[in-house]
């Protein structure tokens, strides 16, 4: 590891999880709230083998289908929570 | 009347929906020590028709402010506010005290002339007071038309058009700018503030008053006598058999 390509995907990586983190904190206290989450995504981060150019595409990929999954999670959260208690 | 939009957007703190909120020792107000806190989600939704606004429509608004009023923390819900894309915002400081709707009105009054917004897109309600009040006073007070409970909101020109919810249907109604909407829940789905776009918010105006710079006076005209938990459902029991149901459903009057 030391072309600057590899040095950027490490950023690259460093970063995803970051937005992980910080995402984390807003994760729903009946789902095991932010410690729950945390410690899934580092089990996650260190169990993800990648051994080829493919594996970490497709890691990679995950990564970012995982933090839209969050978004749309806290979004019908936030929605359903409101309207069981505003329409209902 | 110019035809850009200059919008304001007051945003409040509230206890995270996501959390019971637990009453105190005393009686009169909840536990907030240790407590998440995020941006109310009625003023969420405001702030993203504003958002909407601006993005469908180019050079139609020429800006959107947010403005908080509450505890010195509410910086953290204008920060979300600036990350999510609002232009500048004022912070409000008027400590921990929970401020009325009638003060909260008369400060956002204040707050409008100063910014000179001609069009004020709040949440219907908060979630923690449950108030539904302030947008009312405010229109009151500005003495502008006002449309509530909006599920549609189109800008034609000088015109508004919004559709509000009410009973059972909807409500279209149109008016002349300046005006004032209050969001209901189903006007749109709020966008999520960004780890990169919160940092880049760091860097936004964030300018910050006290009560008495706008030269309102916050007194209290109402006392909080008893909070109380609603009652908590007892327990059910299991019968045996059919004959046993059967004479405790005659017991509890039911057949």
């Amino acid at each position: 590891m030391d072309s600057n390509a590899d040095i950027d995907i490490i950023d690259y990586i460093r970063q995803l999880f970051k937005t992980l983190v910080y995402m984390g904190k807003d994760y729903p206290v009946d789902l095991g709230g932010y410690p729950k989450f945390i410690e899934m995504a580092k089990r996650g981060f260190r169990n993800t083998r990648v051994e080829n150019d493919h594996d970490l595409t497709q890691a990679l990929a995950k990564g970012n289908y995982i933090i839209k999954e969050l978004e749309s999670l806290y979004f019908l959260k936030k929605y359903r929570y409101l309207k069981r208690t505003y329409k209902e | 009347m110019s035809n850009k939009l200059k919008i304001l957007v007051p945003v409040k703190r509230v206890i995270d929906f996501a959390i019971k909120p637990r009453i105190n020792k005393a009686g009169t107000g909840v536990d907030t020590k240790g407590v998440k806190f995020s941006m109310n989600p009625f003023c969420d939704i405001a702030l993203e028709e504003s958002l909407r606004l601006k993005e469908a429509n180019k050079g139609l608004v020429e800006k959107i402010h947010a403005v908080s009023i509450g505890p010195t923390k509410a910086q953290d819900i204008l920060r979300t506010a600036l990350a999510k894309g609002a232009d500048s915002t004022t912070l409000v400081d008027v400590g921990d005290e929970e401020v009325e709707p009638l003060a909260v009105a008369k400060l956002l009054q204040k707050v409008v002339e100063k910014e000179q917004s001609n069009l004020v897109i709040l949440g219907k309600q908060a979630i923690d007071d449950d108030s539904n009040q302030t947008g009312q006073i405010l229109a009151g007070l500005l003495n502008w038309p006002q449309a509530t409970f909006a599920s549609k909101v189109e800008v034609e020109g000088d015109n508004v058009k919004v559709t509000r919810e009410v009973d059972g249907g909807s409500d279209t109604l149109s008016a002349k700018l300046p005006m004032i909407i209050t969001t209901d829940l189903r006007l749109n789905e709020p966008r999520y503030a960004s780890l990169p776009n919160i940092m880049k918010a760091k860097k936004k105006p964030l300018e910050k008053l006290k009560a008495s710079d706008l030269g309102i006076e916050l007194s209290k005209r109402l006392k909080t006598l008893k909070l109380e938990e609603p009652a908590s459902r007892e327990a059910g029991i299991k019968v045996d058999s059919v004959d046993e149901l059967v004479a405790k459903l005659k017991e509890a009057k039911a057949i």
